[in-house]
């Protein structure tokens, strides 16, 4: 009795980020991809895509990455394979695999040989591989990347080749990162929508004891949206915060001064 | 859940600093957004298992508490822990046994209970939202991680990786660790670090590696940090996720073949 009522408090299903059905019920065999992020305008991006049975066997094995690039407004516009043993494979960005595009979203996936697979069968029966990777950007040819490993997503593609995700909608709920909003700074969030229905978010900057709405946005499935804060004319430090219906809403933040910027995830 | 927080030196003048707000992360837009509660900092000498209050601090007015690294005057590779505690709580000089974190869940909402970790070199600067879980500091455990984040390097950039260690736990004495760097493919150490207990292990990654790596310790677990500089401005910090987030089923299954397949090669 004790177990079941444990259960039944800790089922909990408003505030579970994936479909409890397709995680707890049905297993998913394809692996899951989170949801990242490419910027080409003012940036390079690279993306250090990881090859799971390799790292699981600490031995090189041949892994095909599978990448599909979508639109900021979450159109699937580009598909992009590479053939690799490494632990780790790095693939530049550029606007011939986004398909001339400058912003927008994509998935990382790897697919192994039907020898390799059959192989390690026992090994893999058991286990489903995530991807989570680090996204890089740079500004300056000379310099160094800055690095942002994933964080959401939920992204899966069918026997049927389809792209579906087990993210989910809930209720509405509001997320503050540990940041401090600066004078003097700009700040760039990045939003993507994991989930196959319409995500809204609403903007709010805390003030000392004041909260006012910056901004309300609804994007598509899929989609990207960038959410500048450049007010010159802000006095003191803030927080920010958003409200949307996804359980758990991250972000990929970027901090600017001067030549200077940063990069993490909220 | 509940966490700790640190500051370390991690040396050639990069100071580590953090915020913390009064605000929970994540929770339900009905709950109630904020925790009150306030910081008590502890340090060890490297030869000492006692843990020494240096700061005690509250938000008082703000709406946030910054901490930096160079307030404290820590010797390279010494941590800072940040515990954060019920206003309540008195906080005594010393401990043989950290004290446990409050959490500042809210409701049933997903969180993680962060701060912002950053990293500073005079203009440049990089952070993460980060935190050291109150769970990992009472298991002894073993670290393993990889290189992604040193791919691209050139000579003119430096990277160091810091190897965050916190044990909650009483402690007899303090034992002397290694953290190696290994070829991924031969398995061949190449280099190797000495550390304590509750310490940070700074090692300064060599630019002759040319071949993927791995990093091990088979005595403790940690947060592996990278931290990758140069002298024009350039500064990246991130943390790499734990072997187990390679998966999605079965995430600790797969974790324990993982280091499995590892530790049975590596020397």
């Amino acid at each position: 009795m004790k177990k079941l009522i444990n259960k039944i408090v800790n089922f909990n299903n408003n505030s579970r980020p994936h479909s409890f059905i397709f995680t707890k019920v049905q297993k998913i065999n394809s692996d899951i991809s989170d949801l990242f992020t490419f910027i080409l305008d003012d940036y390079e991006t690279i993306f250090i895509a990881e090859n799971n049975l390799a790292l699981m066997l600490a031995s090189p094995v041949e892994c095909i990455h599978i990448f599909h690039f979508f639109d900021n407004n979450g159109v699937l516009i580009s598909f992009h394979e590479s053939k690799s043993t490494r632990f780790h494979f790095k693939l530049s960005i550029t606007e011939k695999i986004t398909s001339g595009l400058k912003f927008g979203s994509f998935t990382h996936h790897v697919k192994y040989s039907n020898a390799i697979t059959n192989q390690h069968n026992k090994l893999l029966h058991n286990i489903s591989f995530q991807h989570r990777g680090y996204t890089g950007y740079r500004k300056d040819l000379d310099s160094g990347y800055s690095y942002v490993h994933g964080n959401f997503g939920g992204i899966y593609i069918t026997k049927n080749k389809k792209i579906k995700s087990l993210a989910r909608n809930r209720v509405r709920h509001t997320y503050i990162p540990q940041l401090i909003i600066k004078p003097c700074y700009k700040y760039d969030f990045i939003f993507l929508n994991p989930t196959t229905k319409k995500l809204n978010i609403k903007f709010f900057l805390i003030e000392k004891n004041n909260v006012k709405i910056l901004k309300e946005k609804s994007l598509v499935p899929y989609a990207s949206f960038k959410f500048t804060i450049d007010f010159p004319e802000l006095e003191l430090e803030s927080n920010i915060s958003w409200e949307t219906n996804l359980p758990i809403a991250r972000c990929i933040v970027f901090e600017h001064i001067d030549k200077y910027f940063d990069v993490f995830h909220s | 859940m509940s966490e700790y927080f640190f500051l370390t030196n991690v040396g050639n003048e990069i100071v580590n600093t953090i915020n913390i707000s009064r605000f929970t992360s994540n929770r339900r837009s009905l709950s109630n957004n904020e925790v009150d509660f306030k910081v008590g900092i502890y340090i060890q000498k490297n030869d000492s298992v006692e843990w020494q209050k240096i700061d005690e601090l509250k938000f008082n007015n703000s709406n946030n508490i910054k901490l930096s690294s160079s307030d404290y005057n820590l010797a390279l590779g010494q941590l800072a822990v940040v515990i954060p505690c019920s206003i309540e709580f008195d906080l005594e000089d010393t401990y043989d046994v950290l004290p446990s974190p409050i959490s500042r869940k809210i409701d049933f909402s997903p969180v993680a209970e962060r701060a912002a970790i950053y990293f500073k070199k005079e203009k440049a600067f990089s952070s993460y939202q980060g935190e050291f879980p109150y769970q990992m500091s009472r298991i002894k455990g073993s670290f393993l991680t990889f290189d992604p984040l040193i791919k691209n390097r050139n000579e003119s950039i430096k990277t160091k990786m810091v190897l965050i260690n916190i044990h909650s736990k009483k402690l007899n004495e303090k034992e002397l660790f290694t953290l190696n760097i290994a070829d991924s493919t031969t398995k061949e150490v190449l280099q190797s670090a000495s550390y304590v207990h509750n310490s940070a292990c700074v090692l300064d990654v060599k630019s002759t590696h040319m071949n993927e790596l791995c990093f091990y310790s088979r005595h403790t677990l940690g947060i592996p940090i990278f931290i990758s500089y140069d002298d024009n401005g350039y500064l990246s910090a991130e943390h790499n996720h734990p072997p187990s987030e390679y998966f999605y089923h079965n995430k600790i299954d797969g974790q324990k073949v993982l280091k499995q397949n590892w530790f049975n090669q590596l020397p």
